[in-house]
């Protein structure tokens, strides 16, 4: 499996947290939670990151799910 | 009344410290009793007011303050504002590009010279740009000595900053006595960066997009490089607008794009009855709250 780059990006002022997978590509996010919005490349539907708004007013007792890739090292 | 006009206008929006705290930077020249900001409350609590200009020898002065005392001409209010102005001060002794006192870190403060600048100076500027903002004429420059995004200046020249006005026969005197073509040093923090556009959204509200978010989006979304006028579409005429769960003051504002058979997604932040941009995307759904 190829490995990928993972960028983290909270934007502070809008309260929001952006991650990134992997080299940036044509992406639709569509909404899994309420103000968590999920992006899979249009054309082959990789994971390509999320978009969490709000992420300090969303309590601590919210868990958000995502599905981050993990690549063993050899 | 183009004399009005420039010198009573909000030129622009921008923010210190950090790109979305909000402040409207006002230039004004000459006239005691006009104010320059545009009055109001910020969301944050401060927004810089002027309360006195004046002038003083050859150069001019505009009074301002981070709302704690607003509209002020005269009176304690005044005085007030000079104490603060002068608390101020003490931090504008660490610019070393106007002359000490002329910058004032904490409110923002624009100060207007009536001095012409040695070529030397302009030779320094390594960018610019102009452009009219529904108010004046607007010139943005930055500096080659230090970074783009460091430090800006903003030169204002009005070819003709005379104009004769009826309804206030002793500002037309004092206008009549100023220079011919002088030149106008603004004075903006590094955050101060001209806006990608600004427009009114569906709602009436100023809706705005700056350029470190505009380079942010597109180095994210490929997809959105050539899509600025679909996000300006959204904004003016969006198929619905939806709030955020978590925070009343953002709203996603939908278009749907029948070619491409999905809603552009534009995320905004409502501020000081305007609002910024936060991001903007593609996305197939929309979540019903």
């Amino acid at each position: 499996m190829k490995s990928q780059n993972v960028e983290f990006s909270y934007d502070a002022e809008a309260d929001m947290l952006e991650v990134f997978i992997g080299e940036p590509v044509p992406s639709v996010f569509d909404e899994i939670e309420d103000d968590v919005f999920e992006g899979h490349a249009e054309e082959t539907g990789v994971l390509t990151g999320y978009k969490i708004f709000n992420l300090t007013q969303r309590g601590t007792a919210r868990n958000i799910k995502m599905a981050l890739p993990i690549v063993e090292k050899e | 009344m183009v004399l009005q006009r420039l010198f009573n206008a909000t030129i622009w929006h921008f923010s210190r410290q950090s790109e979305t705290r909000s402040f409207w930077l006002g230039l004004g020249i000459g006239y005691s009793t006009l104010p320059i900001c545009r009055p109001g409350a910020d969301g944050d609590g401060v927004l810089a007011t002027v309360v006195d200009s004046h002038y003083s020898g050859r150069r001019a002065r505009v009074a301002t303050t981070c709302g704690r005392v607003r509209n002020s001409t005269n009176g304690a209010g005044a005085a007030a504002c000079a104490r603060l102005h002068r608390a101020h001060h003490a931090h504008a002794r660490e610019t070393a590009h106007m002359p000490q006192g002329d910058v004032c870190h904490l409110c923002s403060l624009v100060i207007s010279c009536r001095i012409r600048l040695p070529n030397s100076v302009f030779a320094a500027y390594e960018t610019s740009r102009w452009r009219f903002d529904g108010f004046g004429l607007l010139l943005q420059h930055s500096v080659c000595s230090e970074p783009v995004e460091y430090r800006y200046f903003t030169t204002l020249s009005l070819a003709a900053p005379v104009v004769t006005t009826t309804d206030n026969p002793q500002r037309d005197a004092f206008a009549s006595a100023l220079p011919k073509n002088p030149i106008y040093i603004l004075w903006a923090p590094s955050f101060c960066m001209l806006p990608v556009f600004q427009i009114k959204d569906t709602t009436g509200r100023l809706i705005r997009l700056s350029e470190k978010r505009w380079k942010h989006i597109t180095s994210k979304h490929p997809e959105l490089a050539h899509a600025l006028d679909d996000i300006q579409l959204a904004l003016t005429t969006p198929t619905f607008i939806a709030p955020h769960r978590f925070d009343a003051s953002k709203r996603n504002y939908y278009r749907f794009d029948r070619v491409k058979r999905r809603y552009l997604l534009v995320a905004v932040r409502y501020i000081n009855g305007a609002g910024y941009v936060i991001t903007a995307f593609y996305t197939r759904n929309y979540r019903r709250r």
